[in-house]
């Protein structure tokens, strides 16, 4: 019993020895499988000289030695094939064999077997690890093998019988529980390795992806530097790393500016793959019809065909008539925007019948029309900002947001957008932004020929 | 969001309590899909205690609404709060809910 306990003992040095070698960088290129001669030298040297801790830590008992040395050149052979085992396995037996004593040679040449059956089992299994229960049931049988070499080799028998009879069961456990604990330990450094390699892959893919999405939105600003009738600027900042907000805007023809702003319901990678599909969608039908409602109703029925997630998607789209600055608007089910009048004063576009799209096939969209006057200010957002969350818990509220479009009456539509995101941040605080933020503001600047 | 469930002759009450969003949805969705799967139809949600409603939860609550529909069932919602109610107002979904100022009132829907 005493024996056993100090094998083990012994065997928990080198394998406490094992893990930190395993987390080293030097040792990354043989967890990834490659064997080159440098990893088999490290291996070697590094095994052998465990060996060789094996012998000297063992316990001399009837002319023999009690010991773990078998152990580092089974590890050598089972992480880095044949050569690291065998390397590792003559440097042990080397030693062992100089010792001399009753069983120098039976010692040195299952040293040499351990190493190289462990590297056979490297290549048996292609360079896959065997599992717990397979490796501790390895180097059990080595060890059997090691004691029956100890039997046909030493004289005289009596006294190596005697000797194995001592040592052959602390030794095939300690060597075995050894061989078990620092296959698990691998194990579990390889599933780590893989899961943050798998980690990271998503986080590049979703950088993929933002940079896509952003991509999708215009925003180099100003749009249309040449037209001078109308100042337009938005934003759009997910939450995560791609999200369900949209904003477009695009001239129809020489006289007809159309924009939009929309979200879809929930946020990441789903949202972000109905939002590319919405905004292509209203794009192309933007060009077939002629009223927002028109163009509202058509996506609605293209959406609504086979949405088996149930998502949806609420927009806002505004025709311009850049000439009279006539807007004609329809709501998808979104939040009505303000308008800011020149002189300051605000107001919110009454409510239009309306639903969201993807929700209810051949919904019939109403429609709005009114004109904005040289220095008026449309401001279409989602719900990002006025449900944006302080610390506290409160919401940053539409009373808020008109207080801060009026505090921005006399700036750009780029100052009130960037002025609005950063009210939202500054009330945000610490908070972290619970859904996508989007904000357009266009400001009309011709005086328009005639009141319409 | 606390979810309690009760039944009435055939129609299921769902009494929905706290904040139903993007963080949550996918609790609500998988009871009224197991409802839904178990055969059940009739849903009352009572929003009494519900204190806000986002998108996700819309998603989930017109996924039972279009399956209980299609499985000529009905899904009605009582007792929301003002600020609740508008949500389901802006986004159109008044349309799609029977919407009863009481549970009383959306159990004589059934």
């Amino acid at each position: 019993m005493q024996l056993l306990i100090t094998l083990i003992k012994n065997m928990s040095v080198v394998i406490v020895l094992a893990y930190v070698i395993t987390r080293s960088r030097v040792f990354i290129p043989v967890l990834e499988g490659k064997n080159g001669l440098r990893n088999n030298l490290y291996l070697t040297g590094i095994f052998g000289l465990f060996s060789i801790y094996g012998t000297l830590s063992g316990i001399e008992i009837l002319g023999g030695i009690a010991n773990i040395r078998d152990l580092g050149p089974m590890i050598a052979g089972l992480m880095g094939g044949p050569l690291a085992g065998l390397g590792s396995g003559l440097i042990g037996a080397a030693h062992r064999y100089a010792l001399g004593g009753l069983t120098a040679l039976p010692c040195a040449i299952s040293t040499v077997i351990a190493g190289l059956a462990g590297g056979m089992i490297f290549v048996l299994r292609r360079k896959q690890l065997p599992g717990v229960v397979v490796a501790a049931l390895f180097a059990a049988l080595v060890e059997i093998l090691h004691m029956g070499l100890v039997l046909v080799l030493s004289r005289p028998y009596h006294a190596a019988l005697d000797l194995v009879k001592q040592i052959s069961l602390p030794m095939v456990l300690a060597n075995s529980l050894g061989i078990g604990i620092f296959i698990y330990i691998v194990t579990n450094l390889l599933k780590e390795r893989e899961t943050e390699a798998r980690k990271k892959r998503i986080e590049g893919e979703l950088q993929v992806a933002r940079e896509i999405q952003l991509g999708i939105v215009p925003k180099i600003f100003p749009p249309f530097p040449n037209r001078t009738e109308f100042d337009l600027h938005a934003v759009l900042e997910p939450a995560r790393e791609v999200g369900g907000d949209l904003y477009d805007f695009f001239l129809l023809n020489e006289d007809t500016l159309c924009f939009l702003v929309g979200d879809v319901s929930g946020k990441g990678v789903p949202a972000s793959l109905f939002m590319a599909v919405t905004k292509t969608l209203l794009k192309a039908r933007a060009h077939e019809e002629q009223t927002p409602e028109g163009i509202l109703g058509g996506v609605n029925n293209e959406l609504c065909a086979e949405n088996e997630s149930n998502m949806f998607v609420t927009v806002f789209l505004g025709l311009l008539h850049i000439p009279t600055g006539r807007v004609t608007c329809s709501n998808a089910g979104h939040n009505s925007p303000f308008i800011l009048r020149k002189d300051g004063s605000l107001e919110k576009l009454p409510k239009m019948r309306g639903i969201a799209l993807g929700v209810m096939d051949s919904f019939i969209f109403a429609s709005h029309s009114f004109t904005m006057q040289n220095g008026d200010t449309i401001l279409l957002y989602t719900d990002g900002i006025n449900e944006a969350m302080n610390p506290e818990g409160e919401l940053f509220g539409e009373e808020r947001l008109a207080e801060v479009i009026r505090n921005h009456s006399h700036a750009g539509a780029a100052g009130l957008t960037n002025g609005l995101i950063n009210a939202v941040r500054a009330f945000a605080g610490r908070a972290e932004q619970s859904d996508d933020i989007t904000v357009l503001a266009l400001r009309y600047k011709a005086a328009p020929a005639g009141d319409t | 969001m606390k979810i309690k469930e009760s039944k009435s002759g055939a129609v299921i009450m769902l009494d929905l309590n706290g904040r139903l969003d993007a963080s949550n949805s996918g609790v609500l969705e998988k009871k009224l899909t197991d409802l839904l799967g178990a055969g059940e139809k009739y849903f009352i949600l009572d929003f009494d205690r519900l204190d806000y409603i986002s998108s996700a939860g819309l998603r989930v609550l017109l996924m039972a609404a279009k399956k209980a529909n299609g499985a000529g069932g009905k899904v009605a919602l009582s007792s929301l709060k003002e600020h609740v109610r508008e949500v389901f107002d802006i986004a159109g979904f008044t349309a799609i809910f029977p919407i009863c100022s009481t549970s009383e009132e959306a159990a004589g829907l059934f």
